[in-house]
């Protein structure tokens, strides 16, 4: 798990981060977002033990990165925004480099080459590579030392549609293997790929955090009514068919019990007299979510 | 130390790119020509004496052996880690798990691979003709002092260098390219120019001596390893600092005092003039308190060039100097040391050392002469006044520190050098020869501005105080909101 307590940096007489507390789960996919300038590339600095904090505490499983980084270095991975990597060597030698740096067997760069779809182009120097495969090498360098937690700092930034698929495939291939992943992004609609955790930046504060995405199953069992007469259906109660999650005017979001089909809770709200305008599956929408956060912060 | 010498993971790295078959071909191939120039020239002259040609031959491998690894070489040592910084992959090493040694020989060497596979081939022809040379001891001898000087030179290039970017790293949105050139061009003329030309007074004038010994050959080259020794510490402590590893400032302190001592042996047998100003030389040991007063006074003088040149180049973040600051503030001993940076200590050891000068020179427990050396630099005359010399120069070292930290923080990046220039020429220059022109030169600037001229009676100090208090108040403006908050 990561902890931050009441961390806070300055640049000069401006407070990039402002007393900020949060938890990273371990296992999870955290989704890291905010507008330009929250604080989300210092926050991701100091809690890879690069930046040291004007105050409070950063804790990987229990280890203050302030006073033994080298430690934590060993559990993190971090691939920066705007990273650079050793053009005129190739893939090989790269990984060969930062293997021995990390005292970490040869056998290692072929699982890692495998991991992200590179063994092919191995021998390829690395100026001669894409975006995405750059991208890739990135990665490939920054869990070269089987670390626990990767954080990634806009990962997808620059990449076509193709290879930001791709790159959400390996985030779900990286977190089943169980690496715990920190993602920043402005591409909100990336991050509901794979994201089930999410905290809200904003001028160098939390906004929101411990904001559960639905996992899968719960995607396929939520919905939502609309109707003009919504409200209805907090006098109904069928525990067998469905429960109420919320009800906010003219829309109201249920779940639906498990076995039960769907247009079988669509009947039974008409058969109330619930006058139906629109009915559909229902999931938490990041952008949306975002977008109703930094408003009201 | 083995291991991190040929499992070495920066020296491996540096191999693939610097040395491929063609770099290396092409510049042995290079070198060989020079040396069939060098031949071909002795044999067309007819030199028939065999040590003129090992002459020739050994100078030629001189003349690349500076060229290739103390220049070419000095400017890439200089570039080791800038260059890892403009490429955006320092966070990367700084996170790989490497040792500070590992770290430490990879990057004196790596960098500097194919420049010492040069020097060293060269060295190799050197030594060969040094055997037929006329003096093969000597011949020896200076040729390992030639190779300890451009070692030396690359070490100061990537030591002076990593002084000043140590701060950049820190900041994610640094985006500005760092240019190692001044550091670079700094490294091969205090090095290999100023080692140069000591080594020829050494030779020529034969009258230095240090704790007794003649300043010749086997003194200079045990200067020169002692110094390299220096250096790879030096360089071991920012790589420290760089990984993120705590560092005391015992090395640094340890550094200030062997420097003291070093300096010291220079005083020893040193010819002073006497009142009349014949010359004649002294037995420091005899003289009690004066021996004090003459060592420390070119113990400070080496000090507070020292001092200039870290206000200059040391470069901390300044969240380290607000917290050294704020430590400060508290009287938090430990956490200050652990904050503060290294000119702190040298300005420190020079107040103290120019708080006793002052002492003993009115209470007049020392007399007025001074070493040769000052005398010869126009630093400081005979009077008595100088006493309070030592007094204004106290507020000056103040006067600097305040000045340079309060523009070193408040502009950025690309401006820091330009400011402390235009400081430095402003306060040295400028208002002093402003200062005459508007007295007519009936004053001389130099004794309110300036270090080591001779004080206006207390009137020096006085003025040098009130140039420092206006420093310290304009510091004060600009950190007191940050420590105030933080």
């Amino acid at each position: 798990m990561i902890e931050i307590k009441n961390l806070s940096f300055r640049f000069g007489s401006l407070k990039a981060l402002n007393e900020l507390s949060l938890t990273i789960p371990e296992g999870s996919i955290t989704a890291l977002v905010g507008p330009n300038g929250a604080g989300k590339t210092t926050l991701m600095r100091c809690m890879s033990a690069l930046a040291q904090p004007s105050a409070g505490q950063v804790l990987i499983d229990g280890i203050d990165t302030a006073n033994n980084p080298h430690a934590c270095h060993r559990l993190l991975g971090f691939l920066a925004d705007n990273f650079g990597l050793y053009e005129d060597l190739t893939i090989e030698q790269a990984l060969t480099y930062f293997a021995a740096a990390h005292e970490v067997s040869p056998a290692r760069i072929q699982e890692v080459l495998a991991q992200v779809n590179l063994t092919d182009k191995k021998q390829e120097q690395i100026k001669s590579l894409s975006r995405g495969m750059r991208q890739r090498v990135g990665i490939a360098q920054a869990i070269i030392h089987l670390p626990k937690y990767l954080i990634l700092d806009e990962p997808a930034s620059g990449l076509d549609p193709e290879a930001r698929i791709q790159l959400a495939e390996l985030f779900k291939k990286l977190n089943k293997e169980g690496i715990t992943l920190l993602v920043s992004s402005h591409i909100l609609a990336e991050l509901d790929q794979y994201a089930n955790h999410l905290i809200v930046l904003k001028e160098g504060k939390l906004v929101e955090t411990d904001f559960s995405m639905d996992t899968p199953a719960q995607k396929d069992s939520t919905y939502f009514i609309e109707a003009e007469n919504a409200s209805l259906l907090t006098s109904l109660s069928e525990p067998t068919l469905f429960n109420l999650i919320a009800n906010e005017g003219e829309t109201a979001i249920f779940s639906i019990v498990a076995g039960t089909p769907p247009h079988i809770a669509l009947k039974y709200f008409l058969q109330q007299g619930i006058q139906v305008r629109a009915f559909g599956k229902h999931s938490v929408n990041i952008q949306d979510a975002y977008l109703k956060t930094i408003k009201n912060a | 130390m083995l291991s991190n010498i040929f499992r070495n993971p920066e020296l491996k790295r540096n191999a693939w790119l610097e040395l491929k078959p063609n770099r290396v071909f092409a510049l042995l191939g290079l070198i060989t020509l020079a040396f069939i120039i060098t031949a071909t020239a002795v044999v067309k002259n007819d030199y028939s004496e065999y040590f003129k040609m090992a002459e020739f031959l050994m100078n030629t491998a001189l003349f690349i052996l500076y060229l290739i690894t103390g220049i070419w070489g000095s400017k890439n040592a200089a570039d080791a880690v800038a260059d890892e910084i403009n490429q955006k992959t320092w966070d990367r090493q700084r996170m790989s798990g490497q040792s500070p040694l590992t770290l430490t020989i990879g990057k004196i060497f790596g960098p500097t691979l194919l420049q010492w596979l040069g020097g060293l081939s060269a060295m190799l022809v050197y030594f060969c003709a040094a055997l037929a040379s006329e003096n093969v001891g000597q011949s020896i001898t200076n040729g390992l002092i030639y190779i300890a000087l451009v070692l030396l030179m690359n070490l100061s290039a990537l030591l002076f260098s990593l002084l000043t970017i140590t701060g950049s790293t820190q900041s994610a949105f640094s985006h500005a390219k760092i240019n190692t050139t001044l550091f670079f061009i700094l490294a091969v003329i205090s090095v290999g120019w100023l080692s140069f030309y000591l080594a020829l007074i050494g030779e020529e004038i034969g009258a230095i001596s240090w704790f007794g010994l003649i300043w010749k050959n086997l003194t200079i080259l045990i200067s020169l390893l002692i110094f390299i020794t220096w250096s790879f510490i030096g360089i071991h402590q920012n790589l420290r600092k760089e990984l993120q590893y705590r560092n005391s400032q015992k090395y640094w302190l340890a550094f200030l005092a062997f420097t003291g001592l070093y300096f010291y042996g220079f005083t020893w047998n040193l010819p002073i003039y006497t009142e009349d100003y014949g010359t004649s030389y002294i037995d420091p040991q005899l003289l009690g308190l004066n021996a004090v007063y003459y060592h420390m006074a070119l113990v400070c003088l080496v000090f507070f060039l020292l001092t200039q040149f870290l206000l200059i180049f040391e470069r901390p973040t300044e969240n380290d100097y607000t917290l050294f600051l704020q430590a400060l503030r508290k009287g938090q001993f430990k956490k200050t040391w652990q904050h503060a940076p290294l000119w702190f200590s040298v300005v420190l050891g020079l107040t103290l050392s120019l708080l006793l000068l002052f002492v003993l020179q009115i209470a007049g427990l020392a007399k007025h002469q001074l070493p040769r050396i000052f005398r010869e630099l126009e630093i400081l005359s005979f009077q008595h006044n100088f006493a309070w010399s030592y007094l204004a120069l106290i507020f000056l070292v103040l006067r600097d520190v305040l000045m340079t930290r309060t523009l070193l923080y408040r502009s950025k990046y690309k401006n820091k050098v330009l400011s402390l220039a235009l400081y430095y020429a402003l306060i040295y220059w400028a208002l002093p020869l402003l200062f005459m022109i508007v007295a007519n030169h009936r004053v001389t600037a130099e004794n309110y501005f300036l270090p080591f001229f001779e004080a206006v009676g207390w009137f020096s100090p006085v003025v040098l105080a009130g140039q420092a208090l206006a420093a310290w108040w304009l510091q004060r403006r600009y950190f007191t909101s940050q420590t105030r908050t933080s």
